[in-house]
């Protein structure tokens, strides 16, 4: 379970003449996400949801509020190293070293998170074994495609068996087949009791993907419910129509 | 610090880099082909031109020389010629000097007889090269000719040739060993090949590790393992400091390649080089290695650390590129003659190391000195590194927006137009015009030490104005070319005497705190002025600052300051640098003061014109004194200091604040509804 306790994140924007402003980019924004629960978290472009979520995986110290995991034993954790532990993190920005080849990547980062080598053979053979990487696993990066970029990215943020994964955008820009690996995934690990953050542009996806939604606008959080308590609180017949209801037509042109 | 992950991020830097082909090149291809090919091409092309040269035959005419006389100088040259490398072919011509300018002769002979004399004169053009060379080898035939004779007559007439030919004569012995000759010849180019390597070894290591992981997009991934800043900063450091170690060594290599090849082939053709031992190198290479250790640390952290800011590869070359050019032209400081390795230059970075090994290549061995620019580097790179970890622990560098640097660098029609200039732009000029002062000023000192002032002017002045127009900015706001009120005119006639005053209180008590360096600094501008009229100094050391200093420290490096600081912090910023660049440690405090009683006049009054009177006026005042303030009795009156003290301080105390008042007035309004 992984919980957010008046996240608020602060940003400070350098006008003319030394002169500067603040501004929040996420605004004491408070849930939980549960075991077994794929969490949507939608909004506007520039709304704050990467913010929130790199936060919520300890890339960037909180201004305000604080992260709090519990782990399989139910104990709260909090330090930052050990919460990034729990988590498997992936964006479309978290690329991987194209000079790598699959299994010298996925063995750094094993290690890295703390397993012996030898546990990372074995780890490494598992998740190969699951994601089906026998052709590719020795060659480099940089000469994958993109499907099996995908697949290694994927391999990447579950080599250390976290409890929660976060999502952001991780579909964008990829084709129907890489997507549905992703969502296949997640989908997957939701049945293993494994805990999932998602944020995404495609109302579809999220429509049918998510047990709750989260709406957040310029840091706040508007709206959150199950999907159909959403469609059924604005009267709307599906979540994209929902999602203009909440932005309140003013979001159209930003989208 | 978790040293199994510093181990393996370690380990994954170096992988990464070493697997990057364009590191490769820099690192081993380089310096193993570029160099030796470089060097023999080099040799070959000297050994062309050398033999060309001695092969080459001269054409020489006379022009109405009696026979007798052409015969005797044409016998001498002939019977020598077996052992010159070079012929001096006699041709007929009957217009000789146009024969000469047509070049189709070297040079022509006339003569003229004057009492038990007779004189060759060699007609020639010194601007043809073939010509001078013509010149110079008669002149010798000829000379030594004379000498022949000059003996032969004086046994003739039973004198002791040594007493009445050679009473007195000078003998050269060089007893510097031939090692240490060899030392100072390779004194200046060495250090300079080994900065120039260090800096390029590290170079593409630093920006692959910082802006070519933002670029890859795998700096994110990287955050979101459970690594600490410190691990990740030095696992990058050590990374980029090992390669470019090892690329200081495969050049060293290289090199030596080079110097065995050159010592072999030395061997084969002199005696000389029997007794030129290249162990005695040893220490002075194992002090360099070292040294060179700690300064390839701090020059991997400082690449980095301007790489840092940068979002991608491009971006981060273009603010890599100041960076090369200000290192490269303080390596050049080995060329300089005069400058020597002391307590100052041993802690001025960049230059510490060439001058070391300059001496150590000629076996000077101070170790206090030594000891002092390892320190030095190790804590320059210290503090590299300390601030690479802030950078690294800032969210707004990792994940935010590139600034806008520097962009001299960029191409020009990607630059909009109205640009301000940026902070660092402002900072590159000022060493740049720095580094020229010190070159260029110090060059023109030679032929004339006004021009040693003079030529510096000249770049602190043009270098802002041609950087305003390469960024397309609007000169007529950066530099605030705009006329004052006159009331701040005023204001400036008041802050002139507050100001000058005060300076001149700071600078007395320095000068009775140290008097020595207080002396010097009247004295080296007396030795500077000398034989120059009263005018032509009021022009060049008041005129030429108050105009040049003004437009790059009020005028472009103030607008840059306040762009992203306080009106108060600017002040500070750009006086102290002001200050600095006056090189002079006695002069600081009073300069810097002066220096912020100037931007404030520019800040309120928004015109440089106000500065500059003011700049003019104290720089004049101080001119005026050196001329005449000894021919003023109670100047020079020990007894009248205290009373002299008084009156500045009331100056200081009376027009200070009323030019201050002046340029508050009114503006405040405006000021106010502005924020």
């Amino acid at each position: 379970m992984i919980e957010a306790r008046d996240l608020t994140k602060q940003f400070v924007r350098s006008l003319k003449k030394g002169k500067k402003e603040e501004f929040f980019a996420v605004d004491h924004v408070s849930f939980q996400a549960v075991q077994g629960e794929i969490l949507g978290i939608l909004g506007p472009n520039g709304a704050g949801k990467t913010t929130l979520l790199r936060m919520l995986g300890s890339l960037m110290e909180p201004t305000e509020g604080q992260v709090v995991i519990r782990n399989r034993e139910e104990e709260p954790v909090t330090s930052k190293p050990e919460l990034k532990k729990h988590i498997g993190y992936l964006s479309e920005n978290t690329k991987l070293y194209g000079r790598f080849t699959v299994r010298e990547l996925l063995s750094l980062f094993g290690e890295l998170y703390g397993f012996t080598k030898e546990e990372m053979q074995e780890q490494v053979e598992k998740t190969n074994a699951l994601l089906h990487m026998e052709e590719f696993i020795d060659n480099r990066i940089e000469k994958l495609s993109t499907g099996q970029k995908q697949r290694t990215s994927i391999a990447r943020c579950l080599i250390h068996n976290p409890d929660i994964y976060i999502f952001d955008e991780p579909t964008l820009g990829l084709d129907i087949i890489s997507s549905k690996a992703i969502i296949d995934f997640m989908k997957q690990e939701k049945t293993q009791g494994k805990t999932v953050l998602y944020s995404t542009h495609y109302m579809e996806e999220a429509e049918f993907l998510c047990d709750r939604i989260l709406m957040i606008d310029k840091g706040k959080v508007i709206a959150s419910g199950t999907p159909s308590e959403l469609k059924a609180a604005t009267g709307t017949g599906n979540l994209r129509d929902t999602f203009f209801a909440y932005m309140e037509g003013g979001a159209e042109d930003e989208l | 610090m978790n040293y199994r992950q510093l181990k393996l991020l370690y380990k994954k830097e170096i992988m990464d880099v070493i697997r990057d082909k364009k590191t490769i090149l820099t690192m081993v291809v380089l310096p193993v082909i570029l160099y030796p090919v470089l060097f023999l091409v080099v040799m070959q092309v000297v050994a062309m031109i050398a033999t060309t040269q001695q092969e080459q035959t001269y054409y020489i005419a006379y022009e109405n020389v009696a026979e007798e006389d052409r015969q005797s100088l044409n016998n001498w040259i002939q019977g020598k010629e077996d052992k010159l490398d070079y012929s001096l072919k006699e041709v007929e011509s009957d217009h000789p000097e146009a024969d000469l300018k047509d070049e189709t002769i070297d040079a022509y002979i006339t003569v003229s007889k004057a009492a038990g004399q007779m004189i060759y004169e060699i007609h020639y053009l010194s601007a043809v090269t073939n010509s001078s060379t013509a010149s110079d080898m008669l002149k010798e035939e000829i000379d030594a000719l004379a000498k022949k004779q000059a003996e032969e007559n004086a046994k003739a007439d039973g004198l002791d040739i040594n007493r009445v030919l050679y009473p007195v004569t000078a003998k050269l012995t060089d007893r510097s060993s031939n090692e240490s000759a060899m030392g100072s010849i390779l004194g200046s180019i060495i250090p300079f090949l080994m900065i120039t390597s260090i800096l390029m070894g590290s170079m593409y290591p630093a920006i692959d590790a910082t802006a070519g992981e933002k670029e890859r997009g795998t700096l994110e991934t990287l955050l979101t393992l459970p690594i600490g800043n410190m691990e990740l900063i030095m696992s990058k450091f050590l990374s980029v400091a090992t390669i470019s170690v090892v690329s200081v060594f495969i050049n060293v290599l290289s090199m030596s390649g080079i110097a065995a090849y050159l010592y072999a082939t030395m061997k084969s053709f002199s005696a000389a080089a029997d007794d030129f031992h290249l162990a005695s190198f040893l220490p002075a290479i194992l002090i360099s290695i070292v040294c060179i250790i700690a300064f390839a640390l701090f020059m991997s952290a400082l690449v980095m650390c301007v790489c840092a800011f940068a979002k991608s590869f491009k971006e981060a070359n273009n603010y890599v590129t100041p960076v090369t050019l200000v290192v490269i032209l303080t390596g050049y400081i080995g060329f300089i003659p005069n400058i020597e390795l002391n307590f100052g230059t041993s802690l001025v970075p960049v230059a510490n190391i060439c001058l070391l090994m300059k001496n150590l290549l000629v076996f000077k061995y101070d170790f206090t000195l030594i000891l002092l620019v390892l320190l030095s580097n190790v804590i320059y790179a210290f503090i590299a590194v300390w601030f690479l970890g802030r950078i690294y622990d800032s969210e707004t560098i990792l994940f935010g927006e590139s600034a806008a640097g520097i962009r001299l660098f960029e191409r020009r029609k990607n630059i909009k137009k109205g640009s301000l200039p940026t902070i660092q732009e402002s900072l590159l000029i000022l060493i740049v015009a720095l580094l020229l002062m010190v070159y260029a000023g110090g060059l023109m000192s030679l032929k004339a030490p006004v021009m040693g002032v003079v030529v510096p002017q000249f770049f602190i002045g043009v270098l802002p104005i041609l950087a305003c127009i390469y960024i397309k900015g609007n000169g007529k706001e950066i530099f605030k070319l705009k006329l004052p009120k006159g009331k701040h005119v005023a204001a400036s006639l008041c802050l002139f005497v507050g100001a000058s005053s005060l300076a001149l209180i700071v600078s007395s008590l320095l000068g009775m705190l140290f008097p020595e360096s207080g002396q010097n600094v009247n004295e080296e501008f007396l030795t500077i002025l000398e034989g120059v009229p009263f005018w032509a100094a009021v022009l060049l050391i008041a005129l030429a600052p108050a105009l040049c200093e003004e437009l790059l420290f009020r005028g472009y490096m103030f607008t840059a300051f306040r762009q992203k600081m306080s009106v108060g912090k600017s002040i500070l910023f750009v006086s102290i640098l002001f200050g600095i660049s006056h090189m002079s440690l006695i002069r600081f405090l009073p300069t810097a003061l002066l220096g912020a009683v100037l931007a404030y006049a520019v800040y309120r009054s928004e015109s440089l014109l106000s500065s500059s009177i003011i700049h003019f006026l104290n720089n004049a005042f101080s001119v005026w004194t050196l001329y005449y303030g000894s021919d003023i009795a109670f100047l020079n009156d020990e007894a009248y200091t205290g009373k002299i003290m008084a009156v500045l301080a009331v100056l200081t105390l009376v027009f200070l604040p009323v030019g201050l008042w002046l340029l508050r007035e009114k503006k405040k309004e405006t000021d106010k509804n502005m924020e």
